[in-house]
């Protein structure tokens, strides 16, 4: 179910500030993680939007991993709603995983079971 | 070396002269000659090449933070620590401020008056940009903010804003130019189209800049937006661990209810024996205490003058909602004739019954 992809990334300065409200060095920006699992909860709230994925490990057993997205303004102008995750809803994302190890990361592309993509441009 | 002197010499000047809403001119029109022809910029924008993806990053060139700027020896000083902020791995932002805010991914919003225009960012930075010709305040008056003193002039299409007194503030957001606070800003937005919004801006900073820096200044409508949301930190969730950040674990709702004590019920004529008016001992306050139904309720005027209510523990000692502790005391003949406890902080008081209906 976690698949991950290494690639490299140049790093400008400042780059780390471009993170909205705090530095984006606390996800491993050169490692991308695919998880498919079910949605327990998607907060759209300030100042990010998380979605808590319930994900199988490779012993079966079921862990949450906390993805961060961008704030609620943002997401609406890329097509997102409140509605757009409902609480069982199967999908898989892309992720940048937290660099401390701890089950979470930052949501970089994010489709349905089938493979549609979610949310569309407002 | 002489050239680029005059040159930077030269350029403020213009800049001055080219201000028809700055100090001088007070009451000079710099109001919209017609409002109704600006409705365009109603709606929310974007800088045209800031925006983020859902991941909330803008892996952009953050030119307006000073990576283009002429500096002196001493910006390029400045520079290196606004650097070494800007990376910390812990580094977090309240908000954009001025210049940022106007060169950043956080939608925003122009709301055009005849008198003013505002210009109020997602990240809930606002600036009141004055057309109505007023200056600026005055030099010794004034100081700097996050988002400093401005003032503007219609002219046509075009919005020409001059703005002085910004505060380059690391603790609010240190990705931010590290001018210092004599540094003046000239804009220039014009519609170019129904969807962009074009201009520059023009920064002169004789402490730290070698001479003037400008840049050009592209917004584009943000989607079909109908509306613009607030940032807050509501769920903010980014914590501290170590020497980096990381992701909090969900938590409930951190606002809950408190359950009232435990009451006893007491009979109405229990809870009436006690209703009244108190003069609280060495402070110019009452305490009125009246019976609703079977509760007592109080309010304490000038300082209170909404009745909140009261617990009953035993027949004369009481907690009040707001944590306050009263037992009316009573004298050898059964007769109520004051209060004592204490306040929802602690604080010892004390009072005397004036009278038994209630009296402001």
């Amino acid at each position: 179910m976690i698949r991950k992809i290494g690639f490299a990334a140049a790093l400008a300065v400042v780059s780390a500030g471009a993170q909205a409200h705090h530095s984006g060095a606390m996800f491993d920006s050169t490692q991308t993680v695919t998880l498919a699992g079910t949605v327990r909860e998607f907060q759209f709230t300030n100042p990010h939007c998380y979605i808590q994925l319930v994900v199988k490990n490779a012993q079966g057993q079921d862990e949450e991993w906390s993805l961060e997205m961008a704030a609620p303004m943002h997401l609406l102008r890329l097509g997102w709603h409140k509605s757009s995750l409902k609480p069982g809803e199967r999908i898989n994302v892309k992720i940048h995983p937290l660099r401390d190890g701890s089950k979470g990361g930052q949501v970089e592309q994010a489709s349905t079971a089938d493979g549609k993509p979610i949310g569309s441009p407002a | 070396m002489i050239a680029l002197r005059a040159a930077a010499f030269a350029l403020p000047v213009l800049l001055v002269t080219s201000q028809p809403a700055v100090a001088g001119q007070q009451k000079t029109s710099c109001e919209p000659r017609n409002l109704a022809a600006l409705a365009s910029w109603s709606g929310v924008w974007i800088a045209a090449d800031k925006e983020t993806g859902i991941d909330g990053r803008s892996d952009t060139n953050w030119d307006l933070a000073g990576l283009s700027a002429p500096w002196n020896d001493d910006g390029w000083a400045r520079m290196r620590t606004m650097m070494r902020l800007s990376t910390n791995p812990r580094f977090k932002q309240e908000g954009w401020g001025f210049p940022m805010m106007m060169n950043s991914y956080a939608e925003f919003s122009f709301v055009i008056s005849p008198g003013e225009t505002a210009i109020i960012s997602q990240y809930r930075d606002i600036r009141h940009v004055y057309t109505d010709g007023r200056k600026h305040m005055e030099e010794d008056d004034r100081w700097p903010t996050n988002w400093g003193d401005s003032v503007g002039c219609w002219k046509g299409d075009t919005l020409t804003v001059d703005t002085v007194s910004v505060k380059f503030d690391p603790s609010y957001n240190p990705l931010a130019p590290p001018l210092s606070e004599d540094a003046h800003f000239v804009e220039h937005l014009r519609l170019v189209s129904p969807d962009r919004i074009e201009g520059d801006i023009t920064i002169v900073d004789p402490a730290y800049l070698t001479g003037p820096w400008t840049l050009p200044l592209a917004y584009k409508r943000a989607g079909k937006l109908d509306r613009l949301i607030h940032d807050t930190f509501e769920n903010d969730r980014t914590v501290a661990e170590g020497d980096t950040l990381t992701i909090a674990a969900p938590h409930d709702e951190a606002f809950q209810p408190t359950p009232p004590p435990p009451e006893v019920k007491l009979s109405t004529a229990e809870l009436d024996r006690l209703t009244g008016t108190y003069a609280f001992d060495g402070a110019p306050l009452k305490l009125i205490v009246q019976r609703r139904e079977g509760r007592l309720y109080f309010e304490v005027p000038p300082a209170l003058t909404s009745f909140l209510p009261m617990y009953a523990q035993t027949p004369e000692s009481f907690i009040a909602i707001d944590g306050a502790k009263v037992r009316f005391t009573v004298d050898g003949g059964g007769n109520v004739t004051g209060f004592d406890g204490s306040g929802p902080d602690g604080t010892p008081m004390k009072g005397k019954r004036v009278a038994t209906t209630a009296q402001r």
